[in-house]
C-alpha cells in the first residue's frame, strides 16, 4: 500500500453554517408565528406597511426554506463531503465566500421584503440583484463542491454525493428559468413569460424548489448522518440507485399539480398528475432505505434522541410524499386547493422531515466538532416531544380548517343558492383553528429555543476542532473488480454523473414547457381581452408590492359552486388563459384567506373599495383583512412608467407605438376621473388623485371586467 | 417497526375524513333526512365489515397454504412428521411475511450481502428491493397511460370543461325537481310574487342584522343612503317601486347596469323577505344626514310609473 497522506477537515465553517441553521431557524418561525398570530389579531401588524401579513408571509417562507433549511444544507454538506471523500474542502477563501455570501443574501432579502420588493413569484420573490448574487453564491458553493470532489482521495461517490450533485444542478436549472426577466429599473421588472406560461413556469420552479432544495439535499443528510447515528450498514445499495435516478427524473415533471382545474391546458395537469402519482415509489424508496437501515437498531431508538428525531423525520416524510401524490389526483386537489390543506400538509414536510432532521443532526454534530458530549440527552428528549406535538398541534386544526372551509365553499342549499354565500363566514368559521395552529407553532418555537440552550451549553464545555486531523490513502486508479455492480462506473466519474443527472432533470420540464409557449392553440386568445391601462398597471405593481396574492386568488375555477360565487352578475363565468395574456408576472394566488378577487371589477363601487381598504371591517364586519392606511398617505410613484411601458412594449404588449411618452397624461385623466367620484363623499379632498388607494381601485374594477359582455345600455 | 404500522393506519384514517364529511355535508345539502344519511352509512359499514371479513378469510387460507408447504419443506429436510410439525410451531406466519415485504436477508446473514463498500465508515447491504415497493412501483407507472388514455383518448373521460358543463346541468334538474316537489307537497315557497310583509319583531331583527352586514356600506347604517353609492331607504320615494314585493326582487336580482348587485346567491329567499321586511320598518324615520329623495312616490297598491333616473348614480361605460 502507498503512504498515508495527512490532512485536516474544515470544522470551522460547519461550525458557522449550524449556527447559522439555529439562528435563521428561530428567526424564520418567529415570523411565522407571526404571520399566524396576525389571521387572528390582524392588529399586530401595528398598521406598519413593513409588517403586514402580504410582505411578512414571503419573509416567513423564504427565511425557512433559504435561511434555515439552505444553511442546515450547507452544514451538512460541508461536514459530510470532507469526509466521504477524505479531503479537506477545496477552497477555505470559498468557503467563507460562500457563508458570508449566503448571509448577506438573507440579510437583503430580510430588508427587501418588508419594503415590498417582491416578484410575487412564490419562493421566488427576491429581485433580480439579489437574484444575480444568488447565482453568484451558488456557483461559489458549486466550485467548492465539486473543487472537492476532484480532489478526492476516494475513487467512488457514496449516495449522498449524488444527492448533493443533483440538488446542486438543478436548483441552477430552476433559478434561472424562473428569474427570465425585462428589467424597467434597478429594483423593478417584468417576468419574460406572461399568464399561463408564467404560471406553469412559476410551479415549475415552485414543486422543484420543494423536491430539490427540501427534498434531495436532505436525503443525501440522511443517508450520511442516519447510518452514522444508527452505527448500521445501509439497507439497500440497489434500492438507492434506482430510487435516486427515478426521483430526479419524475420529481421535475410533477409541477403541474399545483395548477389542477385552473386555466393550464388539461394535458398539461394529465402530465402532473401522473408523474406524481409515479413519485411515490422513488419517494418511499428513500424512506425505506431510512427505516429499514435501523433494523437491528430499534431498541437504541428508544433512548436515543438524535435517532428519534430521524425516524419522526423520515416517517414524517413518508406520510408527506404519499399524500402529495393523492393531492394531485383532481377530485382531492379540487378540496385541498386554495385552503389550509395545503398549509398543513406542506408543514408536515417542513416541520416533520426539515426541522426534525436538522435537529438530529445538529445534536449529533456539535458535540463531535466541539470533542465533548451532548450537555443534556434529557433536554434533547424534551425537545424530541415538544417538536412532535408542536407539529400534531400546527398541522391538525389546519386540515380540519381545510376540509371545513372546502365544504362550506362548496354548500348549496336545494333552492340552488349557496349556503353560505358570504365568503366571511366560511372564514370566521376557521378562526378557532387558526388559533390552535398558533399555539402548535409556538410550541415548536419552544423546542428550538431549548434546542439552542443545549447546543450552547454544550459548546461552552467543548473547543471547537477548527481543523480535524485526518488521514487516508492516496486516491489510486481504479481496478475493475470482477463482478461489481454496473453503477460503480459513474460512480468514479463525477462530471459524467453530474452530466446524466441534468439531462434527467431537464427532460420533464422541457416537454411540457415548449407546447405551451410554440403552440398557440394552448392559450386560445379572447379578441376583448386588452393591456392594462398605465393607471391599472401602477395598480397591479402596488398589489404585487402589498402581497395581495398572499390572501387572494385570481384564478375562479370551472366548479358550479366557484362560479355561482364569484361571477356573480353571471356573465362571465370560470378563468379562461385568454384573459392572463397580458399579466406579468401571473397573480392566480395558491391560498383563500380571503375571497377570489378574478371577478371582483365592478362587483363594487369605488367608494365600497376605498372605505374597505381603510378599514375593511366597515364593509365586512369581522373581516380579519388589514387596513392599509399608508396607501392614502402614500402619493403614487410614475416615475418608472414610461420604463414599465416600452419593457412591455418589448414583451409584445400591444401599446400604440410612443405610447410611453403618453401614458402619465391617461393614467392622470383616469386618477383624476376615479377621484372625483370619491371626494364628495369621502371628505378626503386634498390631491386625492394622486393617492396609491386611487391606482389600486382602477385595477380592482378592471378585473374579469373584459371578458363581460358589454351591459345593456341603461336607459 | 411498531411506531411505523401505528402512523401509517393513523395516516389512512385521516385520508378517510374528507369522506365522511363530505358525505355529512352533502347529505344535509340535499336536505335529505336522517333517516337517509342513517341507512347510507349502515350500507357504508356493512361494506367495510364485508371487506374485512375478506381479508380475514384470504390471511387464514394463505396460513393453512403456507403450513403446509412449510411442514413438507421440513420434511423434505429429513425430519419426521411429527418434528417437522414441532420445528413448525416455532415459526411465525406475520414474521414470514415480514421478511417477505422487506425483501431483505435476515440479520444473522447480513455479511453475505455486506458490499466492499466503506464510506467513512459506512458500509452498504446489497439487499433485495422490497417486493410490495417494486409492484407499487409498476402499478403507479402503469397508472399513466390508463389515466391519460381515459382523459385524453377516449370517450370516457370528460375534460375540465366538459365536466363542469355536466355539474350545472345535473343541478338545475335537481333543482327543478326540487321545486316541483315542493309544490307537490303544497309547500308555499318565498319568491317575488307571493312575499309577504313581515312584522314579527325577531324576524325584523334578523332582517336588520343582515342589514347592517351587507347593506349599510352603501345604504347608511340607519339606511340614510350615503352620496355616490346607496339610495336613502327612508322615504317615499322610490327607483325600482316600494312595496315588499318590488324590494324583495331588487334585492334578489339586483339592478343590472348599476352597482346594485344580485344578493339572492349571498341570502336565501326568506332572509331576503326579513331584511325587505326590515327595510320598510325604516320607513319615515328620518335619520340625520339622508340622502335626498329620488325616483318617485310610491304608494301602496298604486301602479309605479316609469322610474326616473339617477344622475348621481355611477354608470358602467
Amino acid at each position: 500500500m502507498t503512504q498515508i497522506e495527512k490532512f485536516s477537515y474544515d470544522n470551522k465553517s460547519v461550525r458557522n453554517f449550524a449556527v447559522a441553521t439555529a439562528f435563521w431557524g428561530i428567526i424564520g418561525m418567529t415570523v411565522g408565528l407571526w404571520a399566524a398570530l396576525q389571521l387572528i389579531f390582524p392588529a399586530l401588524n401595528f398598521a406598519t406597511a413593513e409588517l403586514s401579513f402580504g410582505r411578512i408571509r414571503p419573509l416567513h417562507t423564504n427565511a425557512v426554506i433559504f435561511a434555515f433549511v439552505g444553511n442546515g444544507i450547507f452544514m451538512g454538506v460541508y461536514y459530510s463531503l470532507q469526509r466521504l471523500l477524505k479531503t479537506r474542502m477545496y477552497s477555505d477563501l470559498l468557503s467563507k465566500i460562500h457563508f458570508w455570501g449566503w448571509q448577506s443574501i438573507i440579510v437583503a432579502a430580510a430588508i427587501t421584503l418588508p419594503l415590498g420588493l417582491t416578484s410575487s413569484h412564490e419562493y421566488a420573490e427576491l429581485l433580480l440583484p439579489i437574484d444575480i448574487l444568488i447565482a453568484l453564491i451558488w456557483i461559489v458553493f458549486g466550485i467548492n463542491m465539486f473543487g472537492t470532489i476532484l480532489k478526492r482521495r476516494e475513487n467512488h461517490l457514496y449516495v449522498a454525493i449524488w444527492f448533493y450533485i443533483a440538488t446542486w444542478v438543478t436548483v441552477t436549472v430552476l433559478h434561472i428559468g424562473n428569474n427570465l426577466v425585462v428589467p424597467v429599473s434597478f429594483w423593478h421588472s417584468y417576468p419574460v413569460f406572461a399568464g399561463v406560461q408564467d404560471a406553469l413556469v412559476q410551479w415549475w420552479y415552485g414543486h422543484n424548489a420543494v423536491a430539490f432544495f427540501l427534498t434531495t439535499p436532505y436525503l443525501g443528510l440522511m443517508y450520511y448522518f442516519l447510518p452514522k447515528a444508527a452505527k448500521r450498514p445501509v439497507f439497500s445499495y440497489r434500492l438507492s440507485i434506482i430510487h435516486f435516478w427515478a426521483l430526479i427524473f419524475i420529481y421535475i415533471w410533477a409541477g403541474p399539480h399545483h395548477l389542477l382545474f385552473t386555466s393550464l391546458p388539461d394535458w398539461a395537469q394529465s402530465l402532473g398528475t401522473v408523474f406524481s402519482i409515479m413519485l411515490i415509489a422513488p419517494s418511499w424508496g428513500g424512506m425505506l432505505n431510512g427505516l429499514l437501515t435501523l433494523r437491528g437498531a430499534w431498541d437504541r431508538v428508544r433512548n436515543d434522541p438524535i435517532l428519534k428525531f430521524m425516524v419522526v423525520a423520515i416517517t414524517a416524510y413518508g406520510m408527506a410524499t404519499f399524500e402529495g401524490p393523492m393531492l394531485s389526483i383532481k377530485s382531492v386537489n379540487a378540496i385541498s386547493h386554495f385552503t389550509d390543506w395545503t398549509i398543513g400538509h406542506v408543514h408536515v414536510g417542513t416541520l416533520g422531515w426539515n426541522g426534525m432532521l436538522t435537529f438530529g443532526v445538529l445534536y449529533w454534530l456539535i458535540p463531535r466538532i466541539y470533542n465533548t458530549k451532548l450537555y443534556s440527552v434529557k433536554l434533547a428528549n424534551t425537545h424530541f416531544w415538544i417538536a412532535t406535538l408542536g407539529t400534531l398541534f400546527y398541522t391538525i386544526p389546519l386540515y380540519w380548517a381545510g376540509w371545513t372551509q372546502h365544504f362550506m365553499w362548496k354548500a348549496f342549499v336545494p333552492e340552488g343558492y349557496l349556503q353560505y354565500g358570504n365568503f366571511l363566514e366560511t372564514v370566521t368559521a376557521i378562526l378557532p383553528m387558526y388559533g390552535i395552529r398558533a399555539v402548535g407553532g409556538t410550541i415548536y418555537l419552544l423546542g428550538v429555543f431549548v434546542m439552542v440552550y443545549n447546543l450552547r451549553k454544550t459548546i461552552v464545555a467543548g473547543s471547537l476542532i477548527e481543523n480535524e486531523a485526518a488521514e487516508a490513502a492516496p486516491r489510486v486508479q481504479h481496478v475493475k473488480v470482477k463482478g461489481e455492480h454496473w453503477h460503480r462506473w459513474i460512480e468514479r466519474k463525477p462530471i459524467t454523473l453530474l452530466l446524466f443527472s441534468t439531462i434527467a432533470i431537464l427532460i420533464g420540464g422541457l416537454v411540457e414547457f415548449f407546447p405551451m409557449v410554440l403552440v398557440d392553440e394552448n392559450v386560445p386568445k379572447i379578441a376583448s381581452v386588452q393591456p392594462y391601462t398605465p393607471l391599472e398597471l401602477e395598480g397591479r405593481d402596488l398589489y404585487i408590492r402589498e402581497g395581495c396574492v398572499g390572501c387572494h386568488s385570481q384564478m375562479v375555477r370551472p366548479f358550479r359552486w366557484e362560479v355561482e360565487r364569484y361571477d356573480i352578475m353571471g356573465d362571465a363565468g370560470y378563468s379562461k388563459s385568454g384573459e392572463f395574456i397580458y399579466d406579468r408576472p401571473f397573480l392566480w394566488g395558491s391560498k383563500r384567506t380571503g375571497p377570489d378577487l378574478h371577478r371582483v371589477g365592478k362587483k363594487y363601487q369605488d367608494a365600497w373599495h376605498f372605505s374597505h381598504m381603510r378599514e375593511p371591517t366597515t364593509t365586512s364586519p369581522g373581516s380579519i383583512m388589514p387596513p392599509y392606511p399608508w396607501l392614502y398617505e402614500n402619493d403614487l410613484d410614475v416615475s418608472l412608467l414610461p420604463a414599465k411601458i416600452r419593457a412591455l412594449q418589448m414583451l409584445n404588449t400591444p401599446y400604440p407605438e410612443g405610447y410611453d411618452e403618453k401614458a402619465l397624461q391617461d393614467l392622470e385623466k383616469q386618477a383624476a376621473e376615479i377621484a372625483r367620484g370619491l371626494k364628495e363623499e369621502s371628505g378626503y379632498v386634498d390631491d386625492l388623485e394622486k393617492k396609491e388607494i386611487i391606482a389600486i381601485i382602477a385595477y380592482l374594477q378592471r378585473l374579469g371586467v373584459d371578458i363581460r359582455p358589454a351591459p345593456a345600455a341603461v336607459k | 417497526m411498531k411506531s411505523h404500522r401505528i402512523y401509517s393506519t393513523l395516516l389512512f384514517l385521516m385520508m378517510s375524513i374528507p369522506t365522511w364529511a363530505a358525505d355529512a355535508i352533502v347529505a344535509q345539502g340535499d336536505g335529505k333526512s336522517g333517516l337517509d344519511w342513517t341507512a347510507e352509512n349502515i350500507i357504508f359499514i356493512l361494506g367495510i365489515l364485508v371487506i374485512v371479513s375478506a381479508f380475514f378469510v384470504l390471511y387464514n387460507v394463505l396460513k393453512s397454504i403456507w403450513k403446509i408447504q412449510t411442514i413438507q419443506r421440513f420434511e423434505t429436510e429429513g425430519l419426521s412428521p411429527k418434528a417437522a410439525i414441532a420445528k413448525f410451531k416455532q415459526e411465525s406466519f406475520l414474521g414470514y411475511i415480514y421478511k417477505q415485504l422487506d425483501g431483505g436477508v435476515s440479520l444473522e446473514k447480513e455479511s453475505d450481502v455486506l458490499l466492499h463498500h466503506d464510506y467513512d465508515g459506512i458500509r452498504e447491504l446489497d439487499n433485495n428491493l422490497p417486493p410490495w415497493w417494486v409492484g407499487m412501483f409498476y402499478l403507479s407507472i402503469a397508472f399513466a397511460p390508463i389515466y391519460i388514455g381515459i382523459y385524453h383518448f377516449s370517450s370516457f373521460g370528460l375534460n375540465q370543461a366538459e365536466e363542469y358543463e355536466q355539474e350545472v346541468k345535473e343541478a338545475e334538474i335537481a333543482i327543478a325537481k326540487f321545486y316541483v316537489a315542493q309544490a307537490a307537497a303544497k309547500k308555499e315557497m318565498i319568491t317575488a310574487d307571493n312575499v309577504t310583509l313581515l312584522t314579527d319583531a325577531d324576524q325584523i331583527a334578523a332582517g336588520a342584522a343582515i342589514f347592517q352586514n351587507s347593506c349599510a356600506v352603501c345604504h347608511g347604517k340607519l339606511g340614510e343612503g350615503v352620496v355616490n353609492m346607496g339610495q336613502n331607504l327612508t322615504d317615499e320615494y322610490w327607483i325600482h317601486g316600494g312595496g315588499i314585493k318590488d324590494i324583495f326582487k331588487t334585492i334578489s336580482n339586483g339592478v343590472p347596469g348599476k352597482q346594485m348587485i344580485p344578493w339572492k346567491t349571498t341570502y336565501n329567499p326568506s332572509e331576503i323577505q326579513e331584511v325587505s321586511s326590515f327595510i320598510l320598518s325604516l320607513k319615515g324615520t328620518n335619520p340625520p344626514n339622508a340622502r335626498p329623495a329620488e325616483g318617485t312616490l310610491y304608494e301602496e297598491g298604486g301602479t309605479p310609473e316609469v322610474p326616473v333616473e339617477n344622475e348621481n348614480e355611477v354608470k358602467i361605460n
